[in-house]
């Protein structure tokens, strides 16, 4: 009886050779779950860091009320592309992005778009949790006082309770609003950092790594808190954990050297992938 | 070195015999910085040393409260000014101690020797104050002339031969009678700080030049700051990367090392010569001393903004705060402390600048306490040099207790700097 | 296919799947030892079937906890988890041809006692070489990890049941011609339904290994030849009863 130690599954369907990444053709989000129509559009994105390319040509939607994972092996770009979302690529001196991307149909790098508008609209949580050095109501009151969207002291003190509310953080924080921010543990300070970021209602949430500086139990948290916000908001998510991809969302997107390799619902991803790569790396075979 | 030849005990032996190398070598350097530490400290307690032995002195004086009959016949009560009260109280004061003067009036003269002029001008104001006063004999306190003042500190003594003394043997007793009858009196020297300075050192203060120091010291606060802060705001968050601010940055830390000569120059010519503005004012001063100030501060103040850790500008940004709401909101306080630092510091530097103040004229002598920003004034390190070239041996006390004012000034500064800096700071 | 880059993770997997091929080979020649002592009479071969099945039931109970260790310290997905998975089924797959290998063996046993039936233990024998045959193969195809063999097995699954189909009308007009021939009669036909349970758990397996190595389930229905619904029992789930028990 023959034996083959290395069960290569060749098979009919899956297996395609190395090469263009499978997702090449346009909108039509291929989906069986329940996932709303596309918030982010994009479409040939490049992005180059002083003439090196960090990027290449990546096209993708993001569906609203879903989360998205975006997966993949360090510097791999996910995180470059996740900043293309709210243009925080700006700010880096030497960094140049082509392509366009549609949030709602509008172009976000076109010149009559205001990047501090946009961000008001596109929330982002870093993997280091980073509240000011302020008090907890200040951190939380901070972006819809510069953005004017509340202005009187009865106005604030709603927006900041209901946000601390939706972050899961209320209970823990609402008698020490005035201490500071940066005297709550890992975890709370990541959810006062939500907190702060969906003060200003955003349509979208950007999460870069939230939970990798956090414990299990804070890391838990924190996914309950992504579950029951993508009821509201449209949440990409990049993280190097593919447990947590599968936990979290519902759709995920494959990285590697700065191209998109797979696309797909979460399910199908981590049961059948199509592209040799991306089994590789799931199943650990990287290296 | 293979794993066969090296077994565990040699290994052992290996890492003890190491181990005793390396705490020496700790030793003899932990030795070496504690010598040099206590060589620095050797100097400054030496230096220090030698100038409160020299200073302490001048802290106090002497006064002398003289009985002085307001004669009638002597003092002008239209003019009181007018009446040469030195005179009058000298031929007094020989009367009562019952000495006989000669036809040149030498003994007057050596009796004035031994009182300042304070004398005549306090007799003067209190007649000027209430003319009834005429007629009377009225007490008036003044201060012992500085040779006298010096010889009551013990710093004349008899030993020397009369021609090198300043004082002759008989001045020499008549000050004892008059200490012995309780007419000199020994405090504490207000008047070093209460009186500007004068040519006469029993009379001179420091008031008039840290008043002048202070008003400089404002002038160059208010200009040196904002702009500097401003400055280094903009390079560090705002300018375009590029050859030009490069090139900025550069001159900027060499301008920081240029001799501070050089910027009193520059003020003369600048702000004297061209701009006219008036010779040897706080306001001129405080703009060279702000001209030199500006790149420390400039370097200080951007190595703070930097120190800020970049995660809380990405969070502004992210929050959709432009770029001024988030060096203004955020970098800014969290550099304050090292802001704060820089600036006192640098404050503090130019308090103790002398060479600018030199070119500009501030070197010569001026009495009266400054009240504007436009007139002449004296500043503290001009009026040490000042002093200090001084002939009278009584100014050699009064130097060295200028030179702690002054040193007392910048230790307040830097306390000041620490305090404030602990204050503001903020964890992140 | 790369290797795992946890060298241990990639061994144990490998270890699972040499343990299930393994167990494949023992079930495979308990099947064709079970019916060989049937054609031969050989009573001895029959004992050593029924002694060797229990080992087949450590091997499945040694399987499945692999697999359930390895899902729990190794959270394997796609391909990796599909194997563990097929594993397990396979494992459960295998024990019970065992089973209906050692229940032939046991009837042999009997039948042993009495009078041979020469066409008939060759209709038998002929069956059982065909589902010997079937198994071989779906288990080369694990081994090698190729779905043509796979697919192969799956397709002619008819043919075993022709050949049932065939005995059993066989049987019938021997035991209706002879009433004495009914107990043997009877055993054989039990034999025969074992043998075609065979034929279904090696369909099984081949279905398994597809969606093991394609991620694909296997659609379609399975071939069934079946030209007359009275004759024959349409219930497949019927366990086969133990001879030696009372029904």
């Amino acid at each position: 009886m023959k034996f083959n130690i290395f069960r290569a599954p060749d098979g009919v369907e899956g297996g395609a050779p190395a090469g263009p990444p499978v997702i090449a053709a346009p909108p039509v989000v291929h989906s069986s779950g329940p996932v709303g129509p596309t918030k982010i559009a994009a479409r040939d994105v490049s992005v180059f860091y002083n003439g090196k390319q960090a990027l290449y040509d990546v096209s993708l939607d993001i569906p609203d009320k879903t989360v998205t994972a975006l997966i993949g092996p360090s510097g791999c770009g996910k995180s470059t592309f996740l900043r293309t979302m709210n243009r925080m690529n700006d700010t880096i001196p030497g960094a140049k992005v082509t392509g366009r991307i549609e949030i709602d149909g509008e172009d976000i790098n076109a010149k009559a778009v205001d990047p501090v508008l946009l961000r008001a609209r596109v929330g982002m949580v870093f993997q280091k949790p980073n509240p000011f050095p302020k008090t907890i109501f200040e951190n939380v009151a901070y972006g819809p006082r510069i953005h004017g969207l509340a202005t009187s002291k009865s106005e604030l003190e709603s927006v900041v309770e209901a946000s601390l509310k939706r972050a899961g953080l209320w209970e823990e924080v609402a008698d020490r609003l005035h201490s500071p921010g940066t005297g709550l543990s890992g975890g709370q300070q990541q959810r006062l950092v939500i907190a702060r970021a969906i003060a200003v209602e955003p349509e979208v949430i950007l999460m870069d790594e939230p939970c990798s500086a956090l414990d299990p139990i804070a890391t838990a948290k924190i996914e309950e808190l992504i579950d029951e916000l993508r009821e509201r908001y449209c949440i990409v998510i990049v993280t190097h954990s593919m447990a947590q991809a599968a936990r979290v969302s519902q759709r995920t997107s494959f990285f590697h050297l700065g191209r998109l390799i797979e696309t797909g619902d979460t399910e199908d991803i981590f049961t059948n992938p199509r592209e040799r790569r991306t089994l590789d790396y799931i199943t650990g075979r990287f290296g | 070195m293979t794993d066969a030849t090296v077994t565990p005990a040699i290994r052992a032996e290996r890492l003890r015999a190491g181990l005793k190398r390396r705490y020496a070598r700790e030793g003899r350097f932990r030795l070496y910085g504690l010598l040099a530490i206590g060589v620095a400290v050797g100097f400054l307690l030496l230096l220090l040393g030698r100038i409160i032995e020299q200073g302490h002195t001048a802290f106090y004086t002497h006064t002398v409260t003289v009985p002085v009959y307001m004669d009638p016949a002597r003092v002008d009560r239209a003019y009181p000014q007018g009446t040469n009260f030195e005179l009058l109280v000298a031929e007094q004061q020989l009367a009562r101690l019952g000495v006989v003067d000669d036809a040149q009036s030498s003994k007057a003269t050596e009796m004035r020797g031994l009182f300042s002029s304070e004398l005549k001008f306090a007799s003067a104001a209190r007649i000027q104050n209430n003319p009834n006063l005429i007629g009377q004999t009225v007490p008036i306190a003044a201060p012992v002339s500085d040779d006298a003042d010096l010889y009551f500190k013990g710093e004349v003594s008899r030993a020397t031969p009369a021609d090198q003394r300043r004082l002759s043997d008989e001045q020499i007793a008549w000050l004892d009678r008059m200490k012995a009858s309780g007419l000199v009196t020994a405090h504490f020297n207000s008047g070093l700080f209460t009186r500007g300075d004068s040519t006469e050192p029993e009379l001179a203060g420091v008031l008039g030049a840290v008043v002048g120091s202070a008003l400089m010291l404002l002038v160059t606060a208010f200009v040196a700051i904002p702009l500097g802060v401003g400055a280094a705001l903009y390079l560090e968050e705002f300018a375009p990367r590029g050859r030009i601010t490069d090139l900025i940055e550069v001159n900027i830390n060499n301008l920081a090392a240029v001799p501070s000569i050089i910027y009193g120059l520059l003020g003369l010519a600048l702000f004297i010569n061209w701009m006219h503005l008036p010779r040897a004012s706080p306001l001129v001063g405080g703009l060279v001393l702000a001209l030199m100030a500006l790149p420390t501060i400039i370097i200080a103040t951007r190595s703070s903004l930097k120190a800020v850790p970049p995660s809380i500008r990405e969070a502004a940004l992210a929050m959709g705060a432009s770029k001024t709401q988030t060096v203004f909101h955020h970098t800014l306080p969290l550099a304050m402390p090292g802001v704060m630092t820089g600036a006192i510091i640098s404050m503090a530097h130019a308090l103790g600048e002398t060479a600018p103040l030199l070119l500009i004229g501030m070197v010569s002598f001026i009495p009266g306490i400054p009240h504007s920003f436009g007139e002449p004034t004296g500043a503290l390190p001009s009026l040490i040099y000042i002093w200090e070239n001084a002939s009278e041996r009584a100014f050699h006390e009064r130097t060295a207790a200028a030179i702690l004012v002054l040193l007392a000034f910048m230790i307040v500064m830097n306390a000041a700097a620490i305090f404030l800096r602990r204050r503001f700071e903020r964890r992140w | 296919m790369n290797q795992h880059t946890v060298k241990a993770y990639g061994d144990e997997l490998n270890q699972l799947t040499a343990e299930v091929a393994r167990m494949g080979g023992l079930a495979e020649a308990q099947v064709a030892d079970a019916v060989d002592s049937v054609a031969r009479r050989d009573v001895a071969l029959a004992r050593a079937v029924v002694d060797r099945d229990t080992k087949l039931d450590a091997m499945h109970r040694d399987i499945e906890r692999k697999a359930i260790r390895l899902i729990a310290l190794r959270q394997p997905v796609a391909s990796d988890l599909r194997r563990a998975l097929a594993s397990m089924k396979l494992a459960v797959d295998l024990e019970r041809t065992g089973d209906l290998a050692k229940n032939i063996a046991k009837r042999g046993l009997i039948l042993a006692e009495g009078e041979p039936m020469p066409p008939l233990t060759r209709s038998i024998e002929r069956m059982g070489k065909l589902v010997s045959m079937r198994l071989r193969d779906v288990l080369d195809a694990y081994a090698a990890a190729e779905i043509d063999g796979a697919i192969a097995v799956w397709s002619t699954d008819d043919e075993v049941d022709e050949h049932y189909n065939a005995l059993f009308r066989e049987l019938l007009t021997y035991m209706m011609g002879d009433p004495r021939t009914i107990t043997a009669g009877t055993h054989l036909l039990f034999m025969a339904k074992n043998l075609e349970r065979i034929g279904d758990h090696a369909t099984n397996i081949a279905e398994t290994i597809y969606y093991e190595i394609t991620g694909q389930e296997f659609t379609g229905e399975r071939p069934r030849w079946n030209p007359d619904p009275t004759l024959e029992p349409t219930d497949d789930t019927d366990p086969t009863p133990d001879p030696t028990k009372p029904a």
